[in-house]
């Protein structure tokens, strides 16, 4: 009998377990879908910690809310963590058309390492550094949307995990997909909230803060690693029980299509030319003032694989097949600029044919010759800032932490991001660039280049380098690197680096302005070229300008074929901390590819272009009055011939 | 398709002259004159006895087929041989030739228009082969006068289409339909040029 009981209550035990799997995968996804219905959907939900607990506010020690598993509930997270801001950590990750790099600064040890995943060219991957995950969020967590590596955690069996961080991980916790930093809608939602939370290594916390449901008292950083956090609380979470209802269910004001000011906070410019009390001055880009949002163009599927703009109707943005499929041509291409303005002739859906999304006006370009539209981007006319005599600099809200406020606010300065750079994108067409010259100390092998880790740095020539000097100057926000001082550093990080037989396995080498710098025989420092000096540019689109306000605007030839047109001839700005007082340029046809003498005695033939066009007028006229009265005599003669025949 | 046309019709043309030059050679129709008998221009129509103003005539003429000549290469070679439009210092110097080529022909059609009108003889001649009739073509300068008045007519078309371009009228539709007149009327205009001055050299030599 006892057996049978047995038996049975396995039977059963098994069917729950069965029942609960199977209701869990019915779950997943059920709320990806569309029914059609364009209401949005009232989201009352219960929210689960990372045990996938229900949270009670009222219970002693509340945990803080996961997003795998409240969200995940409903939406499939795996999906989603396929998307372009969550899948840059894994390997054979895609690489896609350049963007901008996360940025590794240590302005002490003059260093700027432009740092992505995806093996752009110019970006060193954080492996390259030894950057861990753990390292990439201490570093990188302020605008970091979560997932990816905030979710690589070691494993207990990874050898190669540093003891240390092996330690903090579960205190700290996984820094999960934020779903709410994009589709909260409610004004309380703060991301600066979630950067304090992520400075404090409270990564677990960081969502539930930021979204205002809750505060958290206590640092993960704080706490010795030997700090249990499934029995001791010596981070406390205090949810806002008014935001409960009597079901503990909460309400969230989530939307399917993030608004801009959630898109802002990670991806916002500043132009320094007039920063601080005079951004009012600035006009936002014409799209948004209209009355649109980012995700009108930026738009994704339940893979959150986010269009960039960048596949146009007739143009490939590069040879990445792999980055093709990623995408539905026919349907990603109708939201690029000229997809959307003129239309996608492949599009299967009739009005994407035809272009004009939401009222986009079909620009007529009157007066420019087509030839343009095959050798410049949209955006070569329409976006950024407008060309002048110098390039100008802007700072990136994840590359200067723009929108940290209170007493973690950052005022960074370096590193420099030169814009507008009109140079050649992937597809061969000229278009603006923001820019930044990398500057690091690192080792040359077999004429490959690899930044060495800062703290490494840091540990070999901290004298040399003078990391003890307290409020050391500053010069154009470089604290000055003389060459004695390279040379020096050279030598320490050469002997460092020597093998057995004394001699150096790798040369040590310092990146700065455009040069690479080695020692020589000697002991002399030496200057080449080398394309790992190259400065690290990426394509921007935005703010997109009025037409009114466009390069060429009503036929205006001279804003670009003038011989001191700065979309040519401007001068680009190189940044370096060798005499960073002194002003050195360089000028901007040698990032566009362009023959500077052919392009002046272009320029200088649009002196002449108003008396060749009198002169054709005139010449055309007289032409064709001579024809006229030749053909006016031919006429008389028809008449006089047809008069003669009675 | 533009590149197959122009290659169509400049087989075409040139197999017309080589048929016509082998037989005018067959026929003894050209005679080779000797050196020393003429002047060294004289397969321009330059003689001795012109006037300050006849020879102006001809250097206009000379001016407009190099004129002609280097706008040819310039836009058809690279069109010819692989389809490419031509920019860069090619381009300029298209654009370049164009005004003193335009000029030249002003001065052509008002120096050389009287002298190309169709005599009585040419204008029945020229109505008797539009109805397909024999016609005595003997000493005929109908066909050399007809494509001058061609060139001419095209040189308006050709010109104001490039013109039209540089203004704020036409977009980016308009500015291909003025591109697509530009370049066949260019064809139609330089066809036209050669059959003219290989029948003027033709005329030289009998």
């Amino acid at each position: 009998m006892i057996q049978i009981i047995r038996t049975l209550a396995s039977l059963m035990l098994l069917t729950c377990v069965i029942t609960q799997v199977w209701s869990a995968e019915k779950g997943k996804g059920l709320g990806d879908g569309h029914d059609g219905n364009r209401s949005s959907i009232s989201h009352v939900i219960t929210l689960y910690d990372e045990k996938d607990v229900e949270i009670k506010p009222s219970v002693s020690q509340p945990r803080p809310i996961s997003m795998r598993n409240t969200c995940g509930k409903c939406h499939d997270y795996e999906a989603m963590a396929s998307g372009w801001h969550f899948h840059s950590g894994t390997t054979n990750v895609l690489t896609g058309r350049v963007g901008e790099p996360w940025v590794l600064t240590d302005t002490r040890i003059r260093t700027q390492i432009p740092i992505s995943n995806r093996g752009w060219k110019g970006a060193y991957k954080p492996s390259d550094i030894d950057m861990s995950a753990w390292k990439f969020l201490k570093q990188f967590s302020s605008h970091f949307p979560g997932g990816n590596y905030g979710e690589m955690e070691p494993s207990d069996d990874d050898e190669d995990a540093d003891p240390e961080e092996f330690l903090r991980w579960p205190i700290s916790g996984k820094y999960e997909i934020n779903c709410l930093a994009c589709h909260h809608a409610d004004r309380k939602q703060n991301q600066s909230d979630s950067a304090l939370q992520a400075a404090r290594e409270n990564f677990r916390w960081a969502a539930t803060v930021a979204s205002g449901l809750a505060t958290v008292k206590g640092a993960a950083s704080e706490l010795d690693d030997f700090y249990d956090p499934e029995t001791e609380y010596g981070i406390v979470t205090s949810y806002d029980k008014s935001r409960f209802d009597a079901n503990n269910k909460v309400f969230l004001d989530i939307v399917r299509k993030p608004p801009s000011n959630r898109c802002y906070y990670c991806h916002s410019n500043q132009d320094l030319k007039t920063p601080g009390k005079y951004e009012w001055i600035h006009n936002e880009d014409v799209h948004l003032a209209s009355g649109m949002s980012c995700s009108d163009c930026h738009r994704n599927g339940v893979d959150h694989m986010i269009t960039r703009g960048d596949i146009e109707p007739n143009h490939n943005p590069h040879s990445s097949s792999k980055y093709l499929e990623a995408f539905d041509l026919k349907k990603a291409a109708s939201y690029s600029c000229s997809g959307c303005h003129l239309g996608n002739p492949n599009a299967v859906d009739a009005s994407n044919k035809m272009g004009g999304h939401l009222g986009a006006p079909i620009p007529e370009h009157k007066g420019i010759p087509p030839i343009h539209f095959e050798k410049l981007s949209c955006t070569a006319c329409h976006s950024g800032k407008l060309p002048e005599g110098k390039t100008g600099r802007v700072r990136t809200a994840r590359i200067h932490k723009l929108g940290l406020h209170g007493k973690h606010a950052m005022n960074k300065q370096l590193p420099h991001v030169i814009t507008p750079v009109f140079a050649k994108a992937e597809n061969g067409k000229i278009s603006p660039h923001n820019m930044i010259w990398p500057s690091f100390w690192g080792v040359k092998t077999n004429d490959v280049v690899k930044p060495l880790p800062p703290i490494l740095v840091r540990e070999i020539a901290s004298d040399e380098l003078g990391l003890e000097t307290d409020n050391p100057e500053r010069l154009n926000d470089w604290i000055e690197l003389s060459e004695e001082q390279i040379a020096k550093v050279l030598k320490l990080i050469n002997d460092e680096y020597k093998s057995e037989d004394e001699k150096p396995v790798s040369e040590a080498v310092y990146i700065a302005g455009g040069s690479l710098f080695v020692l020589n025989n000697k002991g002399e420092i030496v200057s080449t070229a080398h394309e790992a000096a190259e400065p690290y540019k990426w394509p921007i689109a935005h703010d997109v300008r009025p037409a009114s306000q466009s390069l060429g605007s009503n036929g205006n030839c001279a804003d670009c074929h003038s011989q001191d047109s700065p979309f040519i001839f401007g001068n680009v700005e190189i940044d370096t901390p060798i005499k960073p007082g002194e002003e050195q340029t360089l000028s901007m046809t040698e990032f566009g590819g362009l023959d500077p003498s052919y392009y002046q005695s272009f320029a200088f033939t649009f002196l002449f272009r108003p008396w060749m066009k009198v002169i054709v007028i005139i010449a055309s006229a007289l032409i064709g009055l001579v024809l006229l009265l030749f053909a006016l005599k031919g006429i008389d003669r028809i008449v006089k011939t047809a008069g003669k025949n009675k | 398709m533009f590149q197959a046309i122009s290659w169509a019709l400049f087989v075409i043309i040139s197999l017309w002259m080589l048929i016509h030059i082998t037989v005018d050679l067959v026929k003894g129709k050209i005679s080779f004159k000797k050196s020393g008998e003429h002047h060294r221009f004289w397969w321009c129509g330059w003689r001795k006895e012109l006037t300050l103003f006849s020879k102006l005539k001809r250097i206009a003429g000379i001016v407009a087929v190099v004129c002609l000549i280097v706008m040819f290469f310039t836009a058809f070679t690279g069109r010819l041989v692989s389809d490419q439009l031509m920019t860069g210092y090619v381009l300029m110097i298209h654009v370049g030739t164009a005004p003193v080529f335009i000029i030249s022909l002003l001065f052509l059609i008002v120096s050389w228009g009287y002298q190309c009108r169709l005599t009585d003889l040419e204008w029945k001649e020229f109505l008797g082969r539009l109805k397909f009739k024999s016609t005595n073509t003997k000493n005929s300068l109908l066909t050399i006068k007809l494509t001058f008045w061609l060139a001419m007519v095209l040189s308006v078309p050709v010109s104001l289409s490039m013109l039209a371009s540089m203004f704020t009228i036409f977009g980016t539709h308009g500015q291909e339909v003025l591109f697509s007149i530009h370049q066949y009327t260019s064809l139609a205009l330089v066809s036209s040029a050669f059959i003219h001055l290989y029948l003027l050299l033709r005329y030289q030599y009998k």
